[in-house]
């Protein structure tokens, strides 16, 4: 292509984010406003924190800033200010979308087992480590002369100790021991039993050679050891349980950051600090921005996160920007798509067809220019071209991406290829 | 003798195998509507034309509300079939109503003319009607018996042979309490990966 009509693409581009970017901010203000000024605000965003947003991938209505989501907050802003309760709002939602659109489903039925799980996880082990423990230090009070005596005489006393609870058994099923004393006797003498056993254990594995015979003065606190290591990492886990309870069950405050997510606060409009990016990543780089208005790698980053976020406006200034400042790097491919992208969900698909055609010649396998090439040209009915696009698209597409729906566009283009 | 101590773990873990093994037979994606047998929620409508529609006046008619969108691009495909269907059965009872969602006057207009389709395209201000509907995306459909109840709902485009499969035992008066969904791909839920998305989209 050549100098003269790359420029008279970028003039049109420009042209055309003129004319439409300042209706797009306009109208997007006027939302955020007309939805942050009213009393009900608290009580508005405590139900729709509570509520799924529909379009979105696991966010809640109050987090969302698409359009269903904030028809779906005014909705909820009418009924509460109508005077129906928080239970009514999120009725009339499930009545409609099924429990599916609440974040927390009611615990009843099935969804119990959310509920219980936990806890029943929690008391079976901590039952489990309760009764390990109680064995280690009942084994760990070996008197000293049952550790030195002789391997013989261990042999013969876990044999008579073996017969003794056998009878034990039997004369408590013939009835003739009160079964208080039966239990006692029991207890005792499996105890002794146990201690045997684990010191004959301990000899026969020192005789094979695989582990050193444990110094007998120190029998106890070997005995100890893990019993220590076992509840330590109980409480350690505990402890990580609750405090990850904490942080997944305590609802979100206003503008927190979504942790991993490039996500606008709700209704941050502007740059200013107090309603600015919380996405740390995001804050470092419009940070880098305000130093250096010209840094090309932040303009290309921060454009990216903007049109991900839906907040198209901001998106295409910035990729314009790093447009004009470098319109020939390899990396500037990126912008195109980007102003490609906006264009076309503004309407204009030529335009946005240039811009995309620009991207693809700096960078021909740019997946996202291929990517918006097809979705572009099949809404045009280009079919052959979409089809061309995204099957060059799912090549090189990158592994994490959702390429399923792409196949499913692909295959429809394909059968209206053919007339 | 069973030897309890052996299997005690093995067995422990059963339980939360079988969890497992539900959980993840289960299509995630897949979430049932509440809304087939009921009465389908009644709305008065703008048109394109200016003219207003009101569902409850098309009682006794099999009704298809289909929400669509010019961007959304399984739309395109599934307009033929609604063309095909309304020329069909439109003599026996059967009415399209499509209800735009998310768009502009301009672009409906330019669509319906450069598609055709000679039914109603109704307007749905702040996509009131579409919460009405539990709509995730678009394209939706809903097919209304002649008692006014919804027999059928389709996420994604509706298949000719899924109306042909559907629509004249409505039209021949059965009704059925069926809950009935069928998926099909190319329904958008316009997801910021796609350039639908955002609030940028409103009425000049």
């Amino acid at each position: 292509m050549s100098r003269d009509r790359r420029s008279a693409a970028v003039v049109t581009i420009w042209v055309a984010l003129t004319v439409l970017v300042p209706a797009g901010v306009a109208a997007s203000q006027a939302a955020d406003s007309a939805i942050r000024d009213s009393a009900l605000d608290a009580q508005v965003q405590a139900v729709a924190a509570t509520l799924r947003c529909p379009v979105c991938q696991n966010l809640s209505v109050f987090d969302s800033p698409s359009e269903l989501a904030l028809s779906m907050k005014q909705i909820v802003r009418e009924q509460l200010a109508a005077g129906a309760s928080p239970d009514d709002v999120r009725s009339y939602f499930v009545a409609r979308y099924g429990e599916w659109i609440l974040l927390r489903p009611e615990p009843k039925g099935f969804n119990l087992v959310v509920w219980l799980l936990p806890a029943i996880a929690l008391a079976v082990g901590g039952f489990l480590v309760v009764m390990r423990a109680r064995r280690w230090l009942r084994q760990g009070r070996v008197p000293p002369e049952l550790e030195a005596a002789p391997l013989s005489d261990l042999q013969t006393r876990r044999e008579r100790l073996r017969h003794g609870l056998q009878d034990l058994d039997a004369e408590a099923a013939a009835g003739r021991i009160a079964t208080s004393d039966h239990d006692w006797l029991k207890q005792r003498d499996t105890a002794e039993l146990d201690r045997v056993s684990e010191i004959l254990k301990r000899r026969g594995r020192a005789e094979a050679g695989t582990s050193p015979a444990p110094a007998r003065g120190a029998a106890p606190a070997a005995h100890l050891r893990p019993a220590v290591v076992w509840i330590a990492g109980f409480v350690v886990f505990l402890g990580a349980a609750a405090l990850a309870l904490r942080s997944a069950t305590t609802p979100r405050a206003a503008g927190a950051p979504l942790t991993g997510l490039d996500v606008a606060p709700p209704e941050g409009g502007s740059e200013s600090p107090a309603n600015g990016p919380t996405d740390p990543r995001l804050a470092m780089l419009e940070e880098r921005l305000r130093r250096d208005s010209t840094d090309h790698q932040a303009l290309l980053e921060v454009g990216h996160a903007y049109l991900g976020m839906g907040r198209l406006d901001r998106a295409a200034a910035l990729s314009f920007k790093a447009v004009q400042l470098r319109p020939r790097a390899p990396e500037t491919a990126e912008a195109y798509a980007h102003l490609g992208m906006v264009l076309a969900n503004q309407g204009e698909h030529e335009v946005a067809v240039q811009s995309i055609d620009e991207a693809l010649l700096l960078h021909p396998d740019l997946p996202e220019a291929l990517l918006f090439r097809g979705i572009v040209s099949y809404s045009l009915q280009r079919y052959p071209v979409a089809v061309e696009a995204w099957t060059r698209y799912l090549q090189v597409a990158p592994p994490e991406a959702d390429t399923a729906h792409v196949r499913g566009l692909l295959e429809t283009a394909r059968r209206l290829q053919r007339p | 003798m069973i030897p309890w101590r052996r299997v005690a773990w093995p067995l422990a873990g059963l339980p939360v195998l079988a969890l497992l093994a539900f959980g993840l037979t289960r299509d995630a994606r897949r979430v049932d509507s509440p809304l087939p047998g009921r009465l389908a929620p009644d709305f008065v409508l703008e048109t394109l034309d200016g003219d207003s529609v009101h569902l409850t006046a098309l009682r006794g008619k099999v009704v298809l509300v289909n929400f669509w969108a010019s961007w959304c691009l399984a739309c395109v495909a599934e307009h033929d079939v609604l063309v095909a269907a309304q020329r069909r059965w439109g003599p026996e009872g059967f009415q399209v109503l499509g209800v735009v969602y998310q768009d502009t006057r301009p672009n409906a207009r330019q669509w319906m003319t450069e598609r055709g389709g000679d039914w109603p395209t109704l307007f749905d201000p702040g996509s009131r009607m579409a919460i009405e509907y539990g709509l995730f995306g678009v394209p939706e459909s809903f097919l209304v018996d002649r008692a006014g109840r919804i027999a059928f709902k389709q996420i994604g485009p509706v298949s000719g042979d899924a109306l042909a499969r559907m629509v004249p035992p409505l039209l021949a008066g059965q009704t059925t309490s069926e809950t009935v969904e069928h998926r099909s791909p190319g329904h958008v839920r316009s997801s910021p990966e796609f350039p639908t998305a955002g609030g940028e989209r409103r009425e000049p």
